[in-house]
């Protein structure tokens, strides 16, 4: 069965999400898990690093409109960043990018929280 | 009232017990028997035989009860106060002439005879129950095989009652007395043996045997007075020897048999009350882990179980507290009991760290206590891993509140004891899935009925159209949904969509779905009014982590046009003379957002479909369909067949492409509804 891992970091006060493998219906509890450990220890400003993620279904695609609208709410966001190119056609597909923050770079995720 | 409430069988036993008594008083009514040595003779076998059948039938009639020793010698405390009472009594029966002088052989008149019988009577049936009694407590959990003593002491006793009147010195026959006194020191020998063989003493409880000491010495106090009160010469011995001198040395025998046994129940329990706490201890063990051999065997449910571990836990630990902490759970203690529950978050807080590895640990909880302030103060505590096969299930948590510390005994018992929990967490775990699994596949089947009746059953039928639909579900009801609506004579819709999420949830959205495009269509006719009118209309049951792709259109056959609207979905493959292009409009989601921004972004599109023009709608199923390798189809994959279909009808082209899908993911199983809607323009 593809693996699914998510390790979590933190840079400049932003919490950042490195995923890693495949990200469906059953992996997609795991990182729901660290962004409810998030929202609860009050932190809302987080980066997705999507580097090593190599697939992601509708069932992880709901993870991540759901969690951005739980931290856009508490003036915080998900920016997501480094995506493959074929998980970036699914999140543009669906018109992702009209919604939410997809950035070519971690760099550029952080920085946007700062402008 | 009450014999009729006993069985058959019983009740013919009172019967029978009734007339032999009736059958000894009138007897010995009419005959009282002479000094002569056949009168004597004759008259003690009468009296022996009589109340051997009459033992026999108190026997019949009530033996055989459960019966718990302690009740029994407290009852039988009371019959031989009674007994003692009679004993004292016995002086006020016979009036006192009749007792002056001892050597008087006593000439009672009717009267006395009637009462002196029926008082006879009385002490035959308080003896036999004695004797009785004494039979049940002396077989009671008796492992050896001591019934050929036993016998021989019955025997010893009624040899011994017989010859009894050897010894009257009135009667002259004291030259035999010897044989008297050799069978009556015999079944003395045997009663005592018979008395050291009890064997239900070491498994009563410490309570219980406190309370038998208790009652076996009072037991010992009211027989001594009666021994000393009916032996020698007194009136009772008097009223009994006129009688029959074998009932009274039978009454004699077995008082003196109820002293000899309750000197030894005495001693014995006195020896065994020291190691009596710990033959409790074991015998709690043995009989908790009894208990959770039978859970192990029962479904249960799965709360229940957890709390009957964490109860017996307390009692096998001698533990003032106890909960189980699930290692799936989210480490909130459950089955808390006699202790509070916020104590309870306190001390497994605080112990968080010991909370790994195979092995049990004992806890010293003084340290909590600098930082906490709990209701009551534990000292130790004691945490068993719930493991079987391996896998830790949780941890079982027993406190202290006295000085006690956990010792090695302490630790042993309890793992012993969590490893048979863990079996059972373990048997109800699996009874659980396979009970869950059960559940989703006849959920599933619903799904499934349920998608299938919102799938067209056959398509709609024009003239200038060609249309071919293929739909594969997935074993797990993967939400794909397509439809046509006739708008008019030559118009009509149709949608394709995807309902993220699976099994009955998404057929219930799909079932909304087709509700809302219905009666959509029925009023609008702005495609794009209408995707945003079915936006807005999923508000109420689509949840934040639900979205729907779709991509929407009307054809108006009279002249040709296609306006069309795609909301996330797989852009459509538009198929004409001069090439191939998708059909790729801006647009969101249905219910991504609710906003403005749905519609505001929600683009369309406008084109011609001449004769032999081909439109083809499909889901992620097809593109997402993966190898061995977990590869997709692709898009790419899926744009060459079409490209190569110039010339197939509708459903050629579908076929094509299903095969070549079908080809591609092999062996690997199907993850998501595979549909494919192909119109095409006739000539």
């Amino acid at each position: 069965m593809a693996e699914f891992n998510a390790v979590l970091r933190e840079k400049d006060n932003i919490n950042i999400i490195d995923v890693k493998g495949f990200l469906d219906a059953h992996t997609a509890p795991d990182l729901e898990n660290i962004l409810t450990g998030l929202i609860n220890e009050s932190k809302f400003r987080v980066v997705v690093n999507f580097k090593e993620l190599d697939y992601i279904s509708s069932a992880g695609l709901g993870v991540f409109m759901a969690y951005i609208e739980q931290m856009r709410e508490n003036n915080g966001d998900i920016k997501l960043a480094e995506m493959k190119t074929q998980v970036y056609n699914i999140f543009d597909l669906l018109g992702f990018p009209i919604l939410y923050d997809i950035l070519q770079t971690e760099t550029e995720a952080l920085n946007k929280f700062n402008q | 009232m009450i014999e009729k409430l006993l069985p058959n069988q019983k009740r013919f036993k009172f019967d029978a017990l009734i007339i032999l008594m009736a059958g000894l008083f009138l007897t010995k009514i009419f005959y009282s028997g002479g000094t002569d040595f056949i009168s004597l003779i004759l008259n003690e076998l009468i009296v022996i035989g009589f109340s051997y059948f009459i033992i026999i039938n108190i026997y019949k009639a009530v033996g055989n009860r459960k019966i718990t020793p302690l009740n029994m010698i407290a009852s039988l405390i009371v019959v031989q106060a009674v007994f003692l009472l009679l004993a004292l009594s016995s002086g006020i029966i016979l009036s006192n002439e009749k007792l002056v002088g001892q050597e008087l052989i006593i000439q009672p008149d009717t009267i006395e005879r009637i009462i002196i019988s029926l008082f006879n009577l009385v002490i035959l049936v308080i003896s036999s129950i004695y004797l009785l009694s004494f039979r049940e407590l002396f077989f009671l959990k008796q492992k050896k095989n001591m019934k050929a003593v036993y016998i021989a002491m019955v025997v010893f006793i009624i040899l011994a009652v017989f010859t009894s009147f050897f010894v009257d010195k009135k009667l002259g026959y004291e030259s035999f007395s010897f044989i008297h006194y050799a069978f009556y020191v015999n079944a003395l020998i045997l009663m005592f043996i018979n008395s050291l063989q009890i064997s239900w003493i070491a498994f009563l409880k410490k309570k219980e045997k406190r309370k038998l000491i208790l009652l076996s010495v009072l037991m010992i106090i009211i027989a001594s007075f009666s021994v000393s009160e009916i032996s020698g010469n007194s009136s009772y011995s008097n009223l009994m020897s006129s009688y029959s001198y074998s009932l009274y040395q039978f009454s004699i025998m077995i008082n003196i048999y109820c002293l000899m046994f309750f000197g030894v129940v005495f001693f014995t329990t006195l020896f065994h009350l020291p190691t009596a706490e710990a033959f409790d201890k074991r015998t709690k063990e043995i009989s908790s882990l009894q208990y959770l051999s039978r859970l192990i065997s029962q479904a249960q449910d799965f709360k229940e179980l957890a709390s009957s571990i964490s109860e017996h836990s307390v009692e096998i630990a001698e533990s003032q507290g106890s909960w189980i902490i699930w290692s799936r759970g989210d480490g909130v203690p459950v089955a808390v009991k006699n202790a509070g529950y916020t104590d309870a978050l306190k001390i497994t807080k605080f112990c968080n760290k010991y909370l790994t590895g195979l092995s049990i640990k004992t806890v010293d909880l003084k340290d909590l206590y600098k930082t906490e302030i709990t209701d009551e103060k534990y000292q130790y505590a004691i945490i068993a891993p719930l493991k079987a096969y391996g896998k830790v299930h949780g941890y079982l948590f027993n406190l202290r509140k006295n000085n006690v510390e956990f010792d090695d005994e302490d630790k042993a018992v309890l793992e012993t004891y969590s490893d048979y929990a863990a079996v059972a967490v373990e048997n109800s775990f699996l009874l659980k899935e396979s009970i869950e699994k059960e559940r989703l596949e006849k959920e599933l089947d619903v799904a499934r009925e349920m998608q299938r009746k919102i799938i067209p059953q056959e398509l709609p039928s024009y003239e200038k159209v060609d249309i071919s639909a293929v739909f594969i579900p997935a074993f797990e009801v993967g939400g794909d949904y397509y439809d046509f609506f006739r708008l008019q004579e030559d118009k009509f819709a149709f949608v394709i969509a995807d309902v993220s999420g699976k099994g009955i949830s998404a057929a219930f959205i799909m079932a909304e779905l087709r509700g809302v495009f219905e009666s959509l269509t029925k009023i609008k006719s702005n495609p794009k009014e209408i995707l945003g009118l079915v936006n807005q209309s999923l508000r109420r049951i689509l949840d934040s982590k639900s979205f729907i792709s779709a991509v929407f259109g009307i054809i108006d056959l009279s002249e040709n046009k296609v306006k069309l609207v795609r909301a996330g979905h797989c852009p459509p493959i538009l198929l004409t003379e001069e090439g191939l292009r998708e059909i790729n409009p801006t647009g969101l989601g249905l219910g991504m957002t609710f906003t403005d921004k749905f519609c505001d972004t929600l683009g369309e599109a406008e084109f011609e479909l001449k004769e032999n023009d081909t439109l083809i709608l499909y889901t992620d199923g097809i593109t997402e369909a993966k190898n061995s390798d977990l590869k997709d189809f692709g898009t790419d994959a899926l744009i060459n067949i079409v490209k190569d279909s110039k010339g197939r009808s509708s459903s050629e082209i579908a076929n094509e492409i299903i095969r070549s899908v079908t080809i591609h993911s092999e062996s690997n199983p199907q993850h998501d509804d595979i549909t494919l809607v192909v119109l095409k323009l006739k000539k």
